[in-house]
């Protein structure tokens, strides 16, 4: 009896107190929020004053209070950063950052023993592009922290500049799943002022790193890299030659045209398909021979790519893909088909069927004679499924029907 | 052995039952707080604004499995469009709808026949017609025939999808902006995570338009307050605690996200069983652990998908012995990882914890409830005694409740209004006269009785019919 009373006399207790602490929580939130938006407003008041009448204005406050209020006055510093249009102006704003004492504050915040402040100091070194901080970020890239070493990879993509970018290639070497991918994100966002590190990494770099960078150098699209990119087509790796392929057709590189439409015959069905997809992004009526003849590929991916390139290669490559429904060879057939299914194609020429013009209803009948022609044989596929890109012999491995027709 | 012995033997292996239930309550409230705490001081560095704009970002399939959902499909799938997420395909599997589903979503988005045709790794029931959209590229709408089983559409979405991710979500869910961003996380940082699932919470009451929650309140239903209150002890109490020791049995299938390769790799989802969700994640538990595979099944509890619950009995009736099946079935078709050490926590704790305190709870809830009575019939018990037992239940099961509410309001605030969270805070004293004791019953019914057809459909009342914002400017 007295064991329960006590156990109720507790949860009671417990209760009352959670309770208060959500009273206590809610009542401190709602005031710090209104004190914060009031300073934040005050604080880009005196900003902007200060911008604008070149006067002292923020800079007479004292350093307690800047550090009393750095919250605020962050705040109220990165609005009118992102406020403004004038580099000027975001430079003065910057030097303010600075002459106030929040970047002495923050850059002892980044040597602090806690991992949270940290972070959040590195984080905010970052927002106001503090160079000189780069090497004590550059360290606390090796922290075991992760979250320090993310907003250290952070802050040295926002600081941009030479420094900061070799440093961020040079992580790429990193096995760190999670930091690798952050970084790649981040150099995409430095863009082509990264093109020359990357560049060098195509050179020295291991062959993993290699593919990652070249994934890198098509997203870009910075026309730098295209020599390195050409010479890589010549590679052994696979994987390499295949992603060299698709940066190449990602940049449009005309001038690596032919070498392009030559891996059309390349013995890897990798570089194949990457080769059909990239015709396919480069558009050029010359690669139409080159398309049909990969859509009669052994490879499933293959046909894939080449199909939706002669899609993307406007009437010329329907009219190619028209013609591949007669073709002897089943799976071009059948991708044809599926492919003019897919572009909408077909719906239009249901529509044309109909048409007062007798000539071109003739002509759009035929065409769907034909189509019907290979519907009505077909086991296909249209779809990538990224698991089972597997090739013809593998596909009898599957459970169920190896195919599914709709409609 | 007189009565009085039996008597007290019951009355321990009761009384056992509920220190040890309410103890492990405790428990998983105290790891989970510790996790979402942590989640939340980690949040501000987690990269969320990369991860959205990056080109490297992995796409996402999202499958939305519909079955007579006409009255959520529209403002689900207009939601799903606007997600903030690099690069994402929603595929929307009617799976043999009779009601306007279909039509409602080929008006509203122009969908034209594809007719694709593609691989079925995974068998499933014979699709009929594919369908894209001429508005929007990445909107897919499959109509398949109906075997009355979300795990068969599923499937079928699958199928379909084309991406390494998927995203499995209810047509009658709404997924909060950022949702995805926050959620991928996980699978980006580690190859070894090959699923993650998300915090599912109450809508109705609150403020939608076009598929987006613009205030979070609380609704006038009784039942679906109630709900609320569950909801938040489940997720974030339940899940953060059991994700935390890396033992997560259930990702809902209202919101989750996979790696397909990992769910292929198990086979899909089971069609032969409603709890298809929870299944695939014990199953998949199973199978990494026979082929001693290092994986990781997470919960993050930040991204929020709201769902309308129900607010009538008869329909909660239904989705609780649903529910209650489910997990039946999915221990059962288990079972060899019950006490079994060569399936580490998971056999050894999870799978007997959500065996003898979920599945059999009621059992002892029910059995105690009456144990009590009788005692106090026959004067085992007197009245102070019996009713000190009840107000100890009560209050701890209040502690619960109100401590998920703490958790709420600490890292996630999202009830603006005062009104709300007293109203929540009364209907945590509230839910344990009767509601909680209802829930007992339905799950021993569940148990006990009940054969329930696979696909539940519920009637909705739509989140377009909940207040809707005037103008939202």
């Amino acid at each position: 009896m007295f064991l329960i009373k006590l156990s109720i006399a507790f949860i009671i207790f417990g209760d009352i107190l959670l309770i208060l602490g959500i009273v206590v929580k809610r009542m401190r939130r709602e005031y710090s929020y209104r004190q914060y938006l009031n300073k934040v407003a005050k604080y880009k008041k005196m900003l902007k004053d200060t911008l604008n009448s070149k006067g002292k204005g923020i800079l007479l406050l004292n350093k307690t209070e800047v550090i009393a209020d750095r919250g605020p006055i962050k705040k109220a510093l990165l609005e009118c950063i992102e406020e403004t249009s004038s580099e000027r102006r975001e430079k003065r704003i910057l030097w303010l950052f600075r002459e106030i004492g929040l970047a002495e504050f923050y850059f002892a915040g980044a040597l602090s023993s806690n991992h949270i402040t940290r972070a959040r100091a590195i984080d905010t070194l970052g927002d106001f592009k503090i160079e000189e901080t780069v090497d004590v970020i550059v360290k606390a890239l090796r922290e075991r922290s992760d979250i320090v070493a993310a907003s250290s990879a952070r802050a040295l993509g926002n600081i941009g500049g030479d420094v900061a970018i070799k440093v961020l290639v040079g992580l790429l070497n990193d096995p760190h799943l999670a930091k690798q991918s952050m970084i790649i994100s981040l150099i995409e966002n430095v863009g082509n002022d990264a093109v020359p590190y990357l560049n060098k990494i195509l050179i020295n770099g291991s062959n993993s790193i290699k593919v990652q960078v070249v994934k890198l150098l098509g997203d870009i699209g910075d026309e730098r890299a295209i020599p390195l990119l050409l010479y890589l087509l010549d590679s052994d790796n696979i994987d390499l030659r295949s992603k060299a392929t698709e940066s190449l057709g990602k940049l449009k590189a005309m001038s690596c045209l032919a070498h392009i439409q030559n891996l059309a015959s390349d013995d890897a069905w990798p570089v194949r398909a990457m080769a059909a997809k990239a015709l396919g992004y480069f558009g050029h009526p010359s690669s139409i021979k080159f398309l049909k003849e990969l859509i009669r590929d052994e490879e499933w991916g293959v046909r894939k790519n080449s199909g939706r390139s002669l899609s993307e290669l406007g009437i010329e490559g329907e009219y190619a893909l028209i013609e591949m429904l007669k073709s002897v060879d089943k799976f071009a057939r059948e991708m044809s088909a599926a492919e003019l299914e897919s572009n909408g194609a077909i719906t239009k020429f249901s529509l044309l069927a109909f048409s007062d013009d007798r000539k071109e209803a003739e002509n759009a009948q035929t065409i769907l004679f034909d189509f019907d022609n290979v519907i009505s044989k077909t086991s296909m596929a249209t779809r990538f499924d990224s698991i089972g890109q597997k090739d013809r012999n593998k596909e009898k491995e599957t459970t169920g029907p190896l195919f599914q027709k709709v409609g | 052995m007189n009565f009085e012995s039996y008597f007290k033997m019951v009355e321990i292996v009761i009384i056992a039952y509920f220190f040890l239930v309410n103890l492990s309550y405790v428990i998983l409230f105290i790891i989970g707080l510790n996790s979402i705490i942590k989640y939340f001081r980690r949040k501000p560095f987690s990269g969320a604004e990369i991860i959205s704009r990056s080109k490297s970002t992995l796409p996402i399939s999202i499958l939305v499995p519909a079955c007579n959902e006409e009255q959520t499909i529209i403002d689900n799938v207009k939601a799903l469009l606007k997600l903030n997420y690099p690069k994402f395909e929603i595929i929307v599997i009617n799976d043999g709808s009779t009601d306007g589903t279909f039509n409602l979503l080929r008006d509203e988005f122009n969908l034209i026949r594809s007719n694709a045709v593609f691989q079925q790794t995974l068998k499933t029931e014979p699709v009929h017609s594919t369908y894209s959209s001429m508005d929007v590229s990445n909107l897919f709408v499959i109509n398949k025939k109906s075997c009355g089983n979300k795990a068969d559409a599923l499937n079928a979405g699958l199928n379909f999808s084309k991406f390494q991710l998927y995203c499995a979500i209810d047509a009658d869910t709404i997924i909060e902006n950022n949702a995805l961003v926050r959620m991928v996380k996980p699978l980006l940082d580690s190859t070894e995570v090959v699923a993650v699932g998300g915090i599912v919470r109450v809508a109705n009451g609150s403020e939608i338009t076009e598929g987006e929650i613009k205030k979070v309140r609380t609704p006038r239903s009784l039942i679906a307050n109630f709900q609320i209150i569950e909801y938040l002890r489940a997720f974030l109490t339940g899940r953060s605690g059991w994700s935390a020791m890396n033992s997560l049995l259930i990702i809902s299938g209202a919101f989750g996200l996979f790696r397909k390769a990992a769910v292929m790799e198990v086979g899909g989802y089971r069609v032969d069983t409603i709890g298809e969700d929870a299944e695939l994640v014990v199953r998949m538990h199973r199978i990494f652990r026979e082929k001693k595979r290092k994986y990781q099944i997470k919960f993050v509890a930040d991204p929020i998908c709201w769902t309308e619950a129900p607010e009538n009995l008869k329909m909660l009736f239904r989705q609780r012995e649903r529910w209650h099946k489910g997990l039946f079935e999915t221990i059962r078709m288990n079972r060899k990882m019950i006490f079994n050490p060569k399936y580490g926590r998971i056999g050894m704790l999870a799978l007997p914890y959500f065996l003898i305190f979920e599945l059999l709870g009621p059992i002892f809830e029910i059995g105690g409830f009456l144990l009590f009575l009788v005692a106090f019939l026959t004067g085992f018990y007197t009245a102070p005694l019996l009713l000190l037992f009840i107000v100890a239940s009560i209050l701890f099961g209040t502690l619960l409740s109100i401590g998920a509410l703490f958790i709420e309001e600490y890292d996630f605030n999202r009830y603006e209004k005062w009104t709300d969270v007293g109203k929540l805070i009364f209907f945590a004293f509230v839910e344990n006269f009767g509601f909680r004791q209802l829930l007992a019953f339905i799950r021993l019914r569940a148990l006990l009785f009940i054969k329930i057809s696979s696909w539940e459909l519920i009637p909705r009342k739509g989140f377009a019919k909940q207040k809707i914002v005037p103008d939202a400017k």
